[in-house]
């Protein structure tokens, strides 16, 4: 699995160096579209179109049902009744391709929420580096080497309660450095991202299973065995200016996916 | 305003503030969408989203006339009860039969083959009905459903001559392009819309009883194309155009080399090999899109035959049909491509005729699509499109029963049956979806299977074995039989969903007659010197060669003839008035009991001066003599087509061998009801007045049928 997890971050990286001359929204847009096609594709193969056809015919008919027939009380109450069984038959029929795409989608979402969902630190800004320890005495001697481009502008926070350590770094210059975290004579190192541009940026590296590798991937995780539950970097939220609104990636994403699949599903053929 | 405008009215209003509410929360929600910090989203399932919207816009829908229902509820209580105050029943359920006969249904009745029939007969009424003048179709239900004389609806037959050209013009509906277009170097882009002006005339009894407030629902009556808005849902029948604009143009599609021919009612087009498929093309309309709008429309496809399995499959529009030799595809959408991206949409039905020696497949002509409909065939559109979604695709086309391809030989009698069974299915899944939303109010189907059947089939009746056609197919001698136990078994199905309160009326507008021989009233004006040719000039169709000069009447149609008068044809020569009114009158005497040597039978019973025969402000535009043919004769195939034969008197060969077309007083419709009818003279204009007197609105005074004593 880790070796699948790996080819995944390589194929994901080698697609975001292709596209790095493309501004961060028309490199979501590409993926939005991607989306489109490989679920529009899915469906189509994975589902029953003429029955998904045939009950969103009936769902359209029981609409226009009551427009037509307002007078007859029977007859509308008996379209909604009817409108309301065949949204759960039309949901049933989308059940399949939807456990289907949730598969692969999952990687994709991760992999996007690992480049667009933080920005880098602002070099000349603090940031906060996160340790959680396993016990309340394992912070005890542990030191944070930074690299040159790093340095340390307060000093470490013991929050005993929280089996937690932070530290206040400021980078003094653009880049991608390994920070390191020594502790008992072990080593343990978590990648932080100064630079601007879209890069893999992943605030968390924990010492979970399978799940936290296909959440968080590009780093490895923490060895199990080891003292350090968790180390963290206090990225900022990347987000997309439309005039004043802020808003981040998951909005245009979802809404150039609709947009991209209700353009592509006549040509692909495929029946939502 | 009326109250149907009112209603528009506030549908639309209703309309607008849902989409408006959809549209206003639809986007908040995009902008106030919180940041998520689980995964949702594509991954859970962008299908998801699409079912919750329709999901969504129905609780949305939902919840709105919820809240508003009690005050519409209150509104419409107040006037249902005020729209039934004065009515006999709440309920009236009209099954047109076109062309049922009276005395075919007796005698069957009498033979225990139509049992639904015979307990109307017993318990209610049968009577015949009397028809029109003439007794064709358009004519008798344009009277039926405005109460009144064809000289105010201003029906006389299918067809009605161009004053100006001597050609023969739709006459229920005159469709024209765009009034304005945008030219663009070879592009002509409409602004307008196309004008589409129904030329029947006088208010069909629907609107009335929907300004008073009773329901209608009204499928394929002819004569409802284009559709005309009330407050009501109506589905047009007979007249509505296929996608070329004609009245039913099919296509042929073979292998053969020797059959290349293209007339009014059909396109035969080769197929070209190219590997293993054959190529051909559905013809199209004109492509209005373009200055050279002589360009046609095509619909490209191939079929690859697989003669070990006795079947093809055809590629077309991206979709693959496979289809069984003897067998009739689904309706397969097509889509013509004009220029600039336009597309027009309709559907036809496959027929693989065969696959061996000769790949031979017919296409039906192409029907205007229910769901895309490139002319309005229905009130509101959306009925066309609710009963499209709700029962599948079905036939637009007003005469949708092929019966030129059986006529022609390209069908044999078991496809045309199959075609006709085909569509009447689809014809009762929509009856009975409308019978059921019209709990209360008027609901109308008219079926024309009937019709055609008897068309095609009559030459195979017991009684009937005088027909010069050929008796083909299996068991087709009791094809009429059962067609009549079918629409019994169909008022028994129908019956069973009525309450005993309700009145059921079952009608024809009129009833059959063998036609065995033609009778070419252009050649008999011909040669009485009434119609001249070119010198030395052989006719052709649509009186090519007739010289206008010397002409003084000529027969358009099924059973009228014209006078060429002076200041409305344009080389008119008679002089309207007194020498109008004495040409008329020569021409009714000399043709009436006109005896054909051959028989030695009345091939023209009686003879019709319509100055005195209508009444009403577009009698001018009646054939100026109406012909009452004698049983067993028609207007022959030439003659309606304007052309001139050397013989007055043929043989009909055709597979067309009933018709109706003659005196009216010899084919009367029929009149079933579960109430008892009283009375002796019972005509189709009567109906009209009649329901309106049942639901207690005032009658018109306009409408010349008489309500009949009607009671439970």
């Amino acid at each position: 699995m880790t070796t699948l997890l790996s080819l995944i971050d390589k194929v994901f990286d080698f697609s975001f160096r292709l596209m790095r001359p493309l501004p961060t929204l028309a490199v979501l847009a590409v993926f939005s579209v991607f989306t489109a096609v490989i679920s529009l594709l899915v469906v189509r193969w994975t589902s029953d179109q003429k029955a998904i056809r045939r009950v969103k015919y009936q769902m359209g008919a029981h609409v226009l049902e009551v427009r037509l027939f307002p007078d007859q009380l029977r007859v509308v109450l008996r379209a909604y009744l009817t409108l309301f069984g065949n949204t759960l038959l039309y949901l049933r029929y989308a059940l399949v391709p939807l456990l289907v795409l949730s598969v692969p989608l999952l990687f994709l979402f991760a992999q996007l929420e690992a480049h667009f969902g933080r920005a880098p630190v602002e070099p000349g800004h603090d940031f906060l580096v996160r340790a959680t320890f396993q016990t309340v005495d394992s912070p005890a001697g542990a030191v944070l080497r930074l690299p040159p481009g790093l340095v340390q502008s307060a000093p470490p926070v013991h929050i005993p309660s929280e089996r937690e350590v932070d530290w206040r770094v400021k980078a003094e210059q653009p880049g991608t450095y390994n920070i390191h975290l020594v502790l008992q004579g072990s080593e343990f190192s978590k990648r932080v991202v100064a630079e601007s541009g879209l890069a893999r940026i992943v605030s968390d590296r924990d010492r979970g299973g399978l799940w936290q590798q296909i959440v968080n991937p590009g780093e490895p995780p923490l060895p199990r065995a080891g003292l350090v539950e968790q180390i963290e970097i206090q990225y900022p939220l990347r987000v997309f200016r439309f005039r004043t609104w802020k808003i981040e990636w998951l909005v245009p994403y979802l809404a150039l996916t609709l947009a991209a699949a209700l353009l592509l599903k006549g040509a692909l053929r495929t029946e939502l | 305003m009326t109250f149907a405008k009112k209603e528009e009215r506030r549908i639309w209003y209703g309309t607008r503030q849902i989409l408006r509410c959809t549209l206003v929360l639809l986007v908040m929600l995009l902008i106030l969408a919180p940041a998520a910090h689980a995964y949702v989203g594509p991954g859970a399932g962008f299908a998801v989203l699409t079912s919750f919207l329709t999901l969504f816009l129905a609780s949305v829908q939902a919840v709105f006339a919820f809240l508003t229902w009690p005050i519409r509820q209150c509104f419409r209580f107040l006037r249902r009860r005020r729209a039934y105050r004065k009515a006999k029943t709440k309920r009236i359920v009209i099954l047109g039969f076109d062309g049922m006969d009276p005395e075919l249904t007796e005698r069957f009745i009498k033979q225990g083959k139509l049992p639904n029939l015979a307990r109307l007969r017993e318990r209610g009424t049968f009577r015949p009905l009397a028809t029109t003048l003439p007794p064709i179709s358009p004519v008798a239900w344009s009277s039926f459903l405005t109460g009144v004389n064809p000289g105010k609806h201003n029906i006389y037959d299918f067809v009605t001559p161009n004053r100006r050209r001597y050609l023969p013009e739709l006459s229920s509906a005159r469709i024209r392009g765009s009034k304005r277009v945008l030219r663009i170097g070879r592009y002509a882009i409409p602004l307008t819309r196309p004008q589409i002006k129904p030329l029947r005339r006088s208010t069909p009894f629907w609107h009335y009883l929907a300004d008073a407030g009773v329901l209608c629902s009204i499928i394929r009556v002819p004569v409802t194309f284009p559709p005309e808005k009330f407050s009501g849902v109506l589905l047009s029948g007979m007249c509505v155009p296929d996608i070329q604009g004609t009245q039913g143009t099919f296509s042929f599609h073979t292998t053969r080399t020797s059959i290349r021919e293209s007339a009014s009612n059909r396109v035969v087009v080769p197929f070209k090999k190219h590997g293993a498929f054959f190529h051909s093309y559905i013809p199209g309309p004109p492509d209005t899109l373009r200055t050279d709008s002589t360009v046609e429309l095509h619909a490209p496809f191939r079929v690859k035959p697989a003669a070990s399995k006795r079947m093809a499959n055809i590629h077309i529009n991206g979709q693959r049909v496979a289809v069984s030799e003897g067998e009739y595809s689904e309706w397969v959408e097509l889509e013509f491509r004009a220029g600039v991206g336009a597309s027009i949409k309709g559907i036809c039905r496959f027929y693989l005729k065969s696959v061996q020696p000769e790949l031979e497949l017919y296409a039906t002509p192409v029907n205007i699509h229910p769901m895309h409909p490139a002319l309005p065939i229905s009130h509101p559109l959306t009925y066309s499109i609710y009963l499209a979604k709700l029962n599948g695709l079905y036939a637009t086309l007003g005469l949708a029963e092929d019966t030129w391809a059986l006529n022609d030989g390209f069908l044999g009698e078991d496809a045309f049956l199959e075609q006709c069974y085909l569509i009447h299915q689809e014809r009762e899944r929509m009856f009975f979806d409308a019978l059921d939303k019209t709990t209360q109010g008027v609901c109308v189907c008219v079926f024309d299977i009937t019709d055609r059947v008897q068309h095609m089939f009559w030459r195979h009746l017991a009684d009937d074995q005088t027909s010069a056609a050929p008796q083909t197919g299996n068991g087709a001698g009791s094809v009429v039989e059962d067609l009549y136990k079918k629409m019994d078994e169909l008022i028994g199905r129908t019956m069973e969903k009525m309450s005993s309160d309700s009145l059921l009326l079952i009608i024809s507008d009129h009833g059959f007659k063998a036609f065995e021989r033609g009778v070419n009233l252009n050649s008999w004006l011909h040669q009485q010197g009434y119609l001249a040719l070119r010198e030395g000039a052989a006719s052709g169709d649509w009186f090519q060669d007739v010289d206008w000069s010397r002409t003084r009447a000529y027969s358009l149609g099924l059973n009228g003839i014209y006078l060429n008068m002076k200041g409305r044809e344009s080389l008119g020569t008679v002089e309207p008035g007194a020498e109008a009114a004495r040409l008329r009158t020569e021409l009714c005497e000399k043709l009436r009991e006109l005896v054909d040597p051959a028989t030695s039978r009345v091939a023209i019973r009686r003879t019709f001066d319509a100055m005195k025969a209508y009444t009403g402000p577009y009698r001018e535009n009646a054939p100026d003599v109406i012909v009452g043919f004698g049983e067993g004769y028609r207007a022959s195939w030439d003659s309606a087509q304007g052309k001139v034969m050397p013989a007055v008197f043929e043989v009909n060969s055709k597979a067309w061998s009933g018709d109706h077309c003659i005196d009216p007083a010899l084919v009367p419709g029929v009149l079933f009801s579960n109430w008892k009818i009283t009375g002796d003279q019972h005509a189709i204009t009567d109906v009209a007045p009649t329901l309106l007197n049942v639901f207690g609105v005032k009658v018109p005074l306009h409408m010349d049928g008489k309500p009949w004593a009607i009671q439970p």
